[in-house]
């Protein structure tokens, strides 16, 4: 069962040959229990709220299917804490409109998965309820901030599972633990009840097994909650542009049902063919350049400190926060005693404040602001090229477990493929390409133009391999990769 | 030396909205405790704000009233930062006011100028909007050479400010009132 799609699955529970309950425990006996031991990816369930929640599961196409979420997603039947102590105990009132969706559709959420505490690193090791491991190689990392959900969603037990991204906190998980995930465009899943970090690049996204999970999901987790217009619905949300079926395509012929030009850009194939057999690189014939911005990376880290430094300036040991009494006045407000060093190292109380300490007369953010500008429309003029760009995820393999704790700047070189887009804000999705294998990293995503997400599941779809859910084969990619113009 | 007290005065006035700033709980008095409340206005995490459009509506209509410069022009302004996404969800941006520079006859000889008109309503509390020792206040020849303008432009207007405080200001909750943006009580 822990096999089966969730499209499957839901129609197992409504056609009677498999109970809610029992698809709902299905990933928490042996041997996701000891999977579960030595990986660490959920930080809150319980036995009772599970069966409380199969028993209220609707009718839906998501009947009865198992869906962890990220942590700093607000749930009433578990704690919200962010991986963090700040929030320890806190249980969130309501439902994020995600997870009001999900509901409506069916789906039980069965816990909380582990993460960076606040989302900040992409390692899933600073966390204060302990490091998630990669499911394919404890000794490495699983990626994160989103690393538990996807975990989990690889190994047993959740056919989907819901993360956030805001500088591709779902993207890489997904790569690093060889999986598929969606991060859709900038706020086309409503962001109301997820716990902020960088509130104009947060993105709640999608990890599932297979293609089509992804189109079922985000087709259901999109719209309005109870809250009203708390999403931008965009051009995507009419009835059915996004609607599963239009997402669907067919794994039979890529070519024809994708219908649409896949192609690499020249700048970083070259990274990624040092990695591929050279036949594979031949048959990339598609003349393509585009170098991303090389103040990318800046912009994002500026624009998501200055952010991350005004949306946890509530967590200051008033009303939450963890009051330390010998550190200095940026540690005691944000960091727990679990994982010290998290919060300051991803520079918020250095660069955030610096950068909102300016006269508010000024906009302070003007500088990256306008660059994020100009990164938009060097990814608007590539997209007038290709319909869906193929790249890698990222240009290394999933680091060794606390080596990263060792390097002051940490996760920025990791970070650097999908941060090179990540400010633009309007990032397509993205669906990443199998598990690692250590030296021979094969993971790569798809990334498409705002509100292009009904194409990039097509691709997607269409370019999953046969036998292998997780993978997307790069040769149907290829060839039918041709450009507009010469 | 002669000197020339020049003071500013803020004037609060209280909008005829039916709801809260940041969400559509009612703002009804009298109701029972913790039922006009939700997960925006007590400040819950993951809770985002939206601004209430009718508060914008009022604070243009007290500036129109108030015969703010160019209100149109400046609604364009609020209407992008408090009403574009982008803004909605940074509540701790700095807010640009929603018009600007009016004055409003207080009588045949004085005028009590009307700096700006802005809304003052936070879903959070504010600890973190300190305020920051400015350049200005460090560095004190220039924050002579930044006044010297406006001193003059106050000695031209010629007015003082306990005349335009009894004459004028306190009138603005008035003028703001027929034009329909304000709440019953102007006491308060």
């Amino acid at each position: 069962m822990v096999e089966l799609s969730a499209a499957d699955l839901a129609a197992r529970v409504d056609d009677g040959a498999v109970a809610v309950d029992e698809a709902v425990e299905s990933g928490w006996g042996e041997p996701a229990r000891t999977w579960e031991a030595d990986v660490h990816a959920v930080v809150h369930t319980d036995t009772q709220a599970r069966s409380a929640a199969a028993r209220a599961a609707r009718p839906g196409p998501l009947h009865g299917v198992p869906v962890l979420v990220k942590d700093n997603l607000c749930t009433t039947d578990y704690p919200t804490t962010c991986g963090s102590r700040i929030l320890g105990g806190y249980v969130a009132p309501y439902d994020a409109t995600v997870i009001q969706r999900l509901r409506a559709a069916g789906a039980v959420v069965v816990g909380k998965g582990n993460m960076d505490e606040f989302a900040m690193g992409s390692s899933t090791e600073h966390s204060a309820f302990g490091p998630t491991r990669n499911p394919f190689d404890l000794e490495r990392v699983p990626g994160g901030s989103s690393g538990g959900p996807r975990r989990r969603s690889r190994t047993a037990s959740c056919p989907i599972s819901l993360g956030s991204d805001t500088g591709g906190s779902v993207r890489q998980p997904a790569a690093f633990c060889g999986s598929m995930a969606c991060k859709p465009t900038y706020g086309r899943l409503s962001r109301y009840g997820l716990v902020a970090f960088g509130s104009s690049l947060d993105q709640v996204g999608v990890f599932a097994r297979h293609a089509i999970d992804l189109v079922t999901t985000y087709a259901r987790a999109r719209g309005a909650g109870s809250v009203r217009r708390d999403h931008a619905p965009g051009p995507g949300a009419r009835p059915g542009a996004t609607g599963t079926r239009a997402c669907a395509g067919s794994r039979s012929d890529g070519r024809r049902t994708c219908g649409a030009r896949v192609s690499t850009p020249r700048s970083l194939r070259r990274s990624s063919a040092r990695r591929r057999p050279s036949s594979a690189r031949a048959r990339t014939r598609v003349p393509f350049d585009f170098l991303p911005s090389e103040y990318s990376v800046a912009t994002y880290y500026l624009v998501a400190t200055a952010e991350a430094s005004s949306n946890l300036a509530r967590f200051d040991g008033v009303r939450y926060g963890f009051r330390h009494r010998t550190r200095t006045t940026s540690a005691r407000c944000t960091s727990t005693p679990a994982a010290p060093a998290s919060v300051p190292r991803c520079g918020v109380a250095s660069c955030s404040a610096r950068t909102r300490s300016r006269p508010v007369t000024t906009m302070p953010t003007t500088s990256p602001l306008s660059a994020r500008t100009r990164i938009r429309r060097e990814y608007e003029t590539a997209f007038g090229r290709c319909d869906v760009m193929l790249m890698p995820v990222t240009p290394t393999p999933p680091l060794q477990a606390r080596r990263e704790a060792r390097r002051p700047a940490g996760d920025v070189p990791e970070r650097h493929l999908h941060d090179r887009r990540q400010p633009r804000r309007h990032s397509g999705a993205d669906v990443s390409r199998r598990a690692h294998r250590v030296g021979a990293p094969d993971r790569d995503q798809l990334l498409a133009p705002d509100d292009g997400e009904g194409r990039l599941l097509r691709a997607a779809r269409a370019l999953e391999v046969d036998g292998d859910e997780t993978r997307l084969d790069r040769r149907h990619a290829t060839e039918f990769a041709w450009p507009t113009k010469r | 030396m002669a000197y020339e007290a020049v003071i500013g005065l803020e004037c609060h006035i209280q909008l005829n909205t039916r709801s809260k700033m940041f969400c559509g709980c009612p703002v009804e008095f009298g109701s029972r405790p913790n039922t006009n409340v939700c997960p925006v206005c007590l400040g819950l995490p993951g809770a985002l704000p939206r601004t209430n459009a009718a508060a914008i509506e009022a604070a243009l209509r007290a500036g129109a009233g108030t015969r703010l410069r160019d209100p149109m022009r400046e609604r364009v302004r609020a209407q992008e930062l408090l009403l574009s996404r982008h803004a909605e969800e940074l509540p701790d941006q700095p807010v640009r006011p929603a018009a600007v520079r009016g004055r409003r006859a207080a009588g045949a000889a004085r005028q009590a100028r009307c700096a700006r008109s802005a809304l003052d309503a936070h879903p959070r509390r504010g600890g973190h909007r300190q305020v920051v020792p400015s350049r200005e206040a460090r560095r004190p020849p220039r924050v002579a050479r930044r006044l010297q303008p406006r001193r003059r432009a106050a000695a031209r207007a010629g007015h003082d400010a306990g005349a335009a405080h009894a004459g004028g200001v306190r009138r603005v909750p008035h003028h703001a009132a027929t034009v329909g943006a304000l709440a019953g009580d102007l006491g308060r």
